[in-house]
């Protein structure tokens, strides 16, 4: 397809996955953005959210993939589209009860004032994570 | 007499046996952690490529003022050694503490004084005990990195740099090359020297890109990860290669105990046998004089 570029998603862990799309949405730290075929060079962080890939433009049913990012990088150059998180799981994948049950426990330790303040970067950063996972998963069901 | 010594010959072919057993168990032990470590070890390997290529990028594309890539005036040194806890696996832990100490001696003998960060209970016993200052000391990693054990490890190193405690933080650590090598290592840490870049690096500058929202605000979010994925790398490489030395020198006890226990065998069936021949001797002997 004329219309589409290569998407490598690279985590900590793993070599997550490598695919053609034709259009990919991404929690940048300045706003989501969109990318599309052509795109010109570009390296932003991400901050965690909800990552959409489209991998054709037909729109039909399956096409479209939504993912859970944590903290991370793109870098765009060439029609290749690589993507650097700490984390990366498939809506699919994500257990709902588990990151409902870490939102409250990250909005209780947030609501608790006399906690380090260590502890509250990561309680915020756990807190992002999880709405980013609950995102994902009602978006792709 | 004869009969006594056959009776030691068979407990020592007995203890031999057990501690067989025990390496044998150990090596098979190490053979799976190795598998374990050495598949996170390659599956680790494509993101740190990706962070060291795109920080490679973005030094090219100009300086930056961030504390972590500032070379100061080296007054004070730290090494972080990466051991293992427990011991039975040969030569590896004094190959790394080795490097190590040499790195420390030198510095000192430079008059730039020199701590010791020790991950593994060996590195501490070691250093502590031969008067170095241990600084810190982790013996509760188990021989398994983690995203958890990085950042608690990079953290504390990266306060120390950044409050002035050292100036310079080196790695010692055992580089994995394969199961039956282990390379020790000497690689500094902070300040951070972007990797030099290769043929496709030229190309890859001569891109202009977009840098969201600044290269400076870049550099901020990329550096603390950059250090702890290096961190991460390093305790990966560290314990693969321990749970390599362990198999290798494990197989070998194993081996060993083989070799000893068939030469005690030799020897309990020789003087059996001598005993016969005598007690023999002895009857034919009390024959003839009759």
């Amino acid at each position: 397809m004329a219309n589409s570029f290569k998407v490598t998603i690279t985590t900590a862990e793993q070599q997550l996955l490598e695919t053609d799309s034709v259009s990919l949405t991404l929690p940048g730290i300045a706003g989501y953005l969109g990318i599309w075929a052509n795109h010109a060079p570009l390296v932003t962080a991400l901050v965690p959210g909800v990552m959409t890939l489209h991998h054709d433009d037909s729109g039909a049913e399956g096409t479209v993939s939504h993912f859970a990012v944590s903290r991370g990088f793109v870098e765009v150059a060439g029609n290749r589209v690589s993507v650097m998180v700490d984390s990366c799981e498939p809506a699919g994948e994500i257990d709902v009860t588990r990151a409902e049950a870490a939102l409250e426990r990250a909005k209780k330790l947030l609501l608790e004032p006399a906690n380090a303040k260590v502890d509250l970067a990561r309680a915020e950063a756990a807190l992002e994570r999880a709405k980013a996972r609950l995102i994902a998963a009602r978006k792709g069901r | 007499m004869a009969g006594a010594g056959i009776k030691t010959i068979n407990k020592r072919i007995r203890s031999v046996r057990s501690t067989q057993q025990i390496t044998k168990a150990m090596k098979m032990v190490s053979a799976a952690k190795l598998r374990r470590a050495q598949d996170r070890l390659v599956s680790a390997r494509p993101y740190s490529h990706k962070l060291a290529e795109l920080l490679q990028r973005l030094a090219e594309s100009g300086d930056s003022g961030h504390p972590y890539l500032e070379r100061r005036a080296v007054h004070r040194r730290l090494v972080v050694v990466v051991t293992s806890d427990k011991g039975l696996c040969g030569a590896y832990n004094m190959n790394v503490m080795r490097v190590a100490q040499r790195a420390a001696d030198a510095s000192i003998a430079e008059g730039r004084p020199c701590a010791i960060y020790a991950v593994g209970r060996k590195a501490r016993d070691y250093f502590r005990k031969r008067g170095y200052d241990v600084v810190a000391a982790h013996d509760d990693f188990a021989a398994s990195a983690s995203d958890d054990k990085a950042r608690r490890v990079a953290d504390a190193v990266v306060r120390m740099f950044t409050e002035g405690e050292a100036d310079e933080v080196l790695l010692a650590y055992a580089a994995f090359i394969s199961t039956l090598t282990q390379r020790p290592a000497l690689d500094t840490l902070l300040p951070v020297a972007p990797p030099a870049g290769g043929d496709d690096a030229a190309k890859a500058a001569a891109v202009d890109y977009i840098w969201e929202p600044g290269r400076d605000a870049l550099f901020a979010a990329l550096l603390p990860q950059y250090l702890r994925n290096r961190v991460y790398i390093t305790l990966c490489e560290a314990f693969a290669s321990e749970h390599g030395a362990r198999m290798t020198s494990m197989s070998a006890a194993t081996e060993n105990a083989g070799e000893l226990i068939e030469a005690l065998t030799l020897k309990r069936n020789r003087e059996r046998q001598a005993a016969i021949t005598q007690e023999i001797s002895e009857i034919v002997g009390g024959a003839n004089a009759l």
